[in-house]
């Protein structure tokens, strides 16, 4: 990866980085082939605060034909494949990705072979260290241990089945399976930490007391020849299998150190309100765009070429809020990580920057809540075209493990070709970055209240069914020129609060709309996350196709379609009935 | 910095909220004033002492230190359009109250109540925050905060008239009363029109405010020595009333509200120590770190200017009509005055401030306003009227533009606090205004001008040795457009 000056970066996340000592040897022992591999990647700059380091164990197994080229495959392709996943994925997800891609292929090559037995199978044991986590990824009998003051402590848990004293089998592998568990786990990581990978050649024949002793006091740079050492005693002790083992000790972990982040991130200071014609780092101001308490968005020019580009400012209300200025540096990364045509798409300047700004392409266009106010009844197909667009979009983001959060017609610009381009990604969640530790107390967004799911606003953990909620509201305000709910959402508070709410269909408002959108619709806004719609595509496609449970929804009987008017219906009847019968009684 | 705000521009949402804000607060001046104009028919109804007179003013302001407190708490969990609605609403009660009062006793409980309505100022300036982008606002606080005082010259202006076209020995009565009428139905009308925010605005988790965090030790015990003044001010306005002086209050009442105020007080110091001692122990950050020194420079200045300017509208109609032996409305009419430079003269200091200096600029307006007062202690029934309402005006223009330059430094301090800041000094005006009113209850008027006049010279000495020009950065455009940045040190 390369690194212009322009390129935002999370770097104050890399303040003080990750330094670790290492040491691994892997040898055939008393076998003809040394069927275990190991790998350790520690990479440099931005990607070790992103990805952080890793190392992997593996041992192919001996029964399968091809355990070698197994073993060799699964750590060569675990550390190329991890440190190619978006930057925005979280350790856990890429790990994961990376396996089952792996997973399949030696699945695939082992069903080559007639017999199943003869496959390309594997153990595998990764350790990932990020920030200040340890991440563990554990298939088979390798195992990870941790070394902390003066304590062995195993991390995992063999898979394995002892068929008798001296033999087991294992239950786990990679390739055995298209379908694969691995084992995840995430512990805090301590200065000073001594992780340890292991083989069954070793652990299977050296005590654990043994194991200990050989990492009492071992000196810096000594970690290699402490493996070779630990290596010898196993063949010594009787193993006949091939041995490897891995050691690696945080020298130093990122900085928890406030001041040092807080001064990485003010490095560049807040550029002045900006009025027309004002030229800052060779982009002419033509004028402004938006204005917020939190930022200001002005249309610029480059002066040499005269590209036209969109410029975001920090507001002056937080020059000193260390919180929001990492948001701020965020929001530039996280824009230059999706890439699709309905994002707007940041721009990388090819000049350094003398303040605090990032710029993004010019969209000639009007924003969602302009247009819908221009358009205050669309054709159902034409908002549909367009609602269909923002889902792509937001896909866009989820795909980056990212969350929007903060979803709004103001958010939507539309170009006059009618192509949608989401902007705003000042209240996005990245799973990759809120695991990187940081001494600063992160800004935790709320979205719009109009806009944004109940989850948010009751403070429980927003997921991609929250944007989907947003996307709903979108539609239904556009489809019906009316918030649903009838705009209470916006004043909601409480799960009651909520769930008091009562939907009214959109077909009331504009009878061109088919009762299967309305399904959609109601769907995509129900309170809990978990009955609305899988994904945002899946709501734009019942936008498109018509449900068919949605139609039967107006065959049912009106008990099952409003129970609450029914009864309310029936006690009033019976009321009435009695107060008739008592004047008849009492007459 | 600042770009103008178009204020007649009422298709915009944030313009028309700014007019809302500023007629809101407007109308609590007019209520928590209303008395003033009006004193000397209500010293005729009631046959009042000199010194009861005295202590009405001073009952007026005294409720408003806490108040400001209770009602940020409140803005902070209800938000401004509720508060705002609410208050003007109930402060119409304690109008009323005080204008049908039957009893001395009455008139100065409804006059302490309505002390409450003087914390109104704290509600706009939130509404307006949320409202403006950061070019903007200071502009925007300016004409809410400048408007919105000139509700006391609108009282000292209007009222007297209006007791006079309702005529009898009751007019002042309904006078007070329908100004109370005014912000009640305006209360409805704010509820029904204001919003927090902008529509469509983004949220956040807002973070805990608790009490102002300092940098060191030091400035923690001059903090807390700072918060004294506020119970001091107190502490002689029961006294005031005690048996020994007005006797309003009965000797356990008193006692106990002594008793109450030391309480409070270590309550309050607790709370601070609560606040700091985490951060005390380990080192405040770098970045986190201020002289809280330049906070209390900024109290006194507000203590000197506005809690002057609240005193000095309270006395003057009275003060003229006593002077020159002239009738109410004339005396609203010139006491007027004073208030009606508020207009420009506030939002004119923060200009000043912004292309003088901070530091200069206070310093020359508190230098201003002291030779200001010590005109108007100069001032008897021998000088022409015209000659002493230019003193007045002349005087108060320094004293509202001092206002402005001070709220135009309190943001630079250090951003993230401006809340806190800004509530400190705010609640020092209002010690400042108890205080002088206090000290008019022992003196004559020319002995409390020259009073003022002095704590301004000693004001003008703090500001000017510790006060420090803000940090920052000044930017530079070249002839060709291009924006430099210099960092001052």
């Amino acid at each position: 990866m390369t690194e212009n000056p322009g390129t935002p970066s999370p770097s104050h996340l890399g303040c003080g980085k990750l330094a670790l000592d290492l040491g691994q040897y892997s040898d055939a022992g008393r076998k003809p082939d040394n069927e275990d591999a190991i790998g350790i990647r520690l990479p440099e700059g931005v990607l070790l605060g992103s990805k952080g380091a890793a190392a992997v164990i593996a041992d192919g197994i001996s029964a399968a034909e091809a355990g070698k080229e197994a073993s060799q495959t699964a750590v060569t392709g675990f550390l190329t494949d991890y440190f190619s996943t978006p930057e925005t994925w979280s350790a856990r997800k890429s790990g994961g990705q990376v396996l089952t891609s792996l997973n399949r292929w030696l699945y695939n090559r082992g069903r080559s072979y007639a017999d199943s037995t003869r496959g390309y199978l594997t153990t595998f044991s990764a350790l990932v260290l990020k920030s200040r986590q340890a991440h563990i990824f554990h298939v088979g009998d390798s195992r990870i241990y941790r070394y902390r003051g003066g304590e062995l402590l195993q991390l995992t848990t063999d898979h394995s089945m002892p068929v008798s004293e001296n033999h087991a089998y294992l239950t786990r592998a990679l390739g055995m399976d298209v379908h694969l568990e691995v084992d995840y786990r995430c512990e805090p990581v301590e200065q000073g930490d001594l992780y340890v990978l292991t083989t069954d050649g070793i652990h299977d024949t050296l005590p654990t007391a043994d194991l200990a002793a050989f990492l009492e006091d071992a000196g810096a740079g000594e970690l290699e020849s402490i493996c070779q050492r630990i290596a010898h005693a196993a063949l010594a002790a009787g193993s006949t299998d091939n041995i490897s083992c891995q050691l690696l000790r945080v020298e130093t972990l990122p900085t928890a150190d406030i001041d040092d982040v807080v001064s990485q991130l003010t490095e560049l200071h807040f550029p002045p309100l900006l009025e027309p014609d004002m030229i800052l780092d060779g982009y002419r101001v033509i004028r402004e765009l938006h204005a917020s308490t939190r930022s200001q968005v002005y249309h610029v020019e480059d002066v040499e070429s005269g590209e036209q580009f969109c410029m975001k400012t920090p507001s002056v209300n937080f020059e000193d809020d260390p919180a929001y200025i990492e948001r701020f540096v965020m929001e530039s990364w996280i824009g230059s990580r999706i890439h699709s045509p309905y994002v707007v798409r940041v721009v990388e300047p090819p000049r350094a920057k003398s303040c605090l700004y990032y710029l993004t392409e010019y969209v000639a266009g009007i924003t969602l809540s302009r247009w819908m106010l221009e358009n205050p009844r669309p054709q159902v197909e034409e908002a549909v075209y367009l609602i269909e667009q923002i889902a792509k979009g937001v896909r866009a983001f989820h795909r980056r493990e990212t969350l929007h959060q903060d979803l709004k017609p103001d958010n939507i610009l539309i170009d006059r070709h009618g192509h949608i381009k989401l902007v705003d990604f000042g209240a996005c969640h990245v799973a990759g970055i809120s695991e990187i530790s940081t001494p600063l107390q992160r800004d935790i967004p709320l979205g719009t209240a109009n806009y944004s799911a109940p989850e948010h606003t009751l403070g429980a953990r927003p997921g991609y069914q929250s944007d989907q909620f947003s996307l709903a509201v979108i539609s239904y305000e556009m489809l019906t020129g009316k918030q649903p709910f009838g705009g209470k959402l916006e004043n909601c508070k409480s799960r009651r609060a909520y769930l008091a709410t009562r939907y009214t269909e959109s077909y009331r408002y504009n009878p061109h709309i088919p009762h299967w959108v309305d399904g959609a619709l109601r769907k995509g806004l129900r309170f809990e996350p978990e009955r609305r719609h899988g994904d945002v595509m899946e709501f734009a496609h019942e936008l498109k196709h018509p449900n068919p449970r949605y139609l039967e929804y107006d065959r049912r009987p009106l008990l099952q379609r409003d129970p609450l008017r029914v009864w309310k219906a029936l006690c009033g009847a019976l009321l009435l009935a009695q107060l008739a019968s008592l004047y008849f009684l009492f007459r | 910095m600042s770009s103008p705000v178009k204020i007649l521009n009422f298709s915009d949402p944030a313009i028309r909220t700014l007019h809302l804000g500023w007629f809101a607060f407007f109308l609590t001046f007019v209520v928590w004033f209303s008395h003033a104009p009006l004193l000397a028919h209500i010293r005729e109804a009631f046959t009042l002492s000199d010194q009861e007179v005295k202590a009405l003013l001073i009952l007026n302001v005294a409720l408003t230190i806490p108040a400001r407190i209770v009602i940020g708490m409140l803005v902070d969990r209800f938000g401004p359009r509720i508060v705002f609605s609410a208050l003007l609403m109930i402060s119409a009660f304690f109008c009323w109250g005080f204008a049908f009062a039957t009893s001395y006793e009455m008139l100065a409980l409804f006059r302490f109540l309505g002390g409450f309505v003087g914390a109104g100022f704290v509600i706009g300036i939130r509404l307006v925050g949320e409202w403006f982008p950061a070019r903007q606002v200071g502009m925007a606080q300016g004409i809410y905060g400048g408007w919105g005082n000139f509700g006391s010259a609108a009282a000292a202006m209007t009222l007297p008239t209006i007791a006079l076209l309702y005529g009898g020995d009751d007019g002042w009565r309904y006078a007070i009363a329908t100004a109370g009428l005014i912000a009640f139905l305006y209360g409805i009308f704010f509820y029904i029109r204001a919003r927090n925010t902008p529509k469509g605005s983004t949220y956040f988790k807002p973070k805990r405010h608790g009490g102002l965090e300092v940098s060191s030790r030091g400035d923690l015990l001059f903090y807390i020595a700072m918060t004294l003044p506020l119970y001091i001010a107190l502490a002689v306005l029961t006294w005031k009333l005690s048996p020994i002086n007005l006797g309003l209050l009965s000797q356990t009442a008193t006692s106990s509200l002594y008793a109450l105020f030391v309480v409070l007080f270590l309550f309050q110091t607790s709370q601070i120590w609560k606040v700091n001692k985490d951060n005390l122990k380990d080192g405040v950050p770098e970045y986190e770190r201020y002289k809280f020194r330049q906070v209390a420079a900024l109290n006194w200045a507000y203590f000197v200017t506005f809690g002057s300017e609240l005193a000095v509208v309270s006395m003057l109609p009275l003060f003229f009509m006593d002077t020159f032996e002239l009738d109410a409305v004339y005396a609203g009419l010139l006491a007027s005055g004073f208030a009606f430079m508020n207009l420009v003269a506030r939002p004119g200091g923060g200009y000043l401030s912004d292309t003088f200096g901070r530091k200069r600029s206070l310093a020359i307006l508190i230098a201003g306003l002291t030779l200001g007062y010590l005109v108007m202690s100069q001032v008897d029934s021998g000088w022409w009227i015209p000659a002493a309402v230019a003193a007045t005006m002349a005087c108060s223009f320094f004293v509202q533009a001092g206002e402005g330059a001070v709220f135009a430094v309190v943001p630079l301090i250090k951003r993230r606090m401006t809340g806190q800041i800004a509530g400190m000094t705010g609640a020092f005006g209002n010690v400042g205004a108890v205080t002088y009113l206090t000290v008019l209850s022992f003196v004559d008027n020319s002995t409390f001008f020259m009073v003022i006049a002095g704590s301004a010279a000693i004001c003008f000495f703090i500001v000017q040795f510790l006060l420090e020009e803000p940090s920052g950065q000044m930017r530079e455009v070249l002839p060709d457009g291009t924006v430099q940045l210099i960092d001052v040190a």
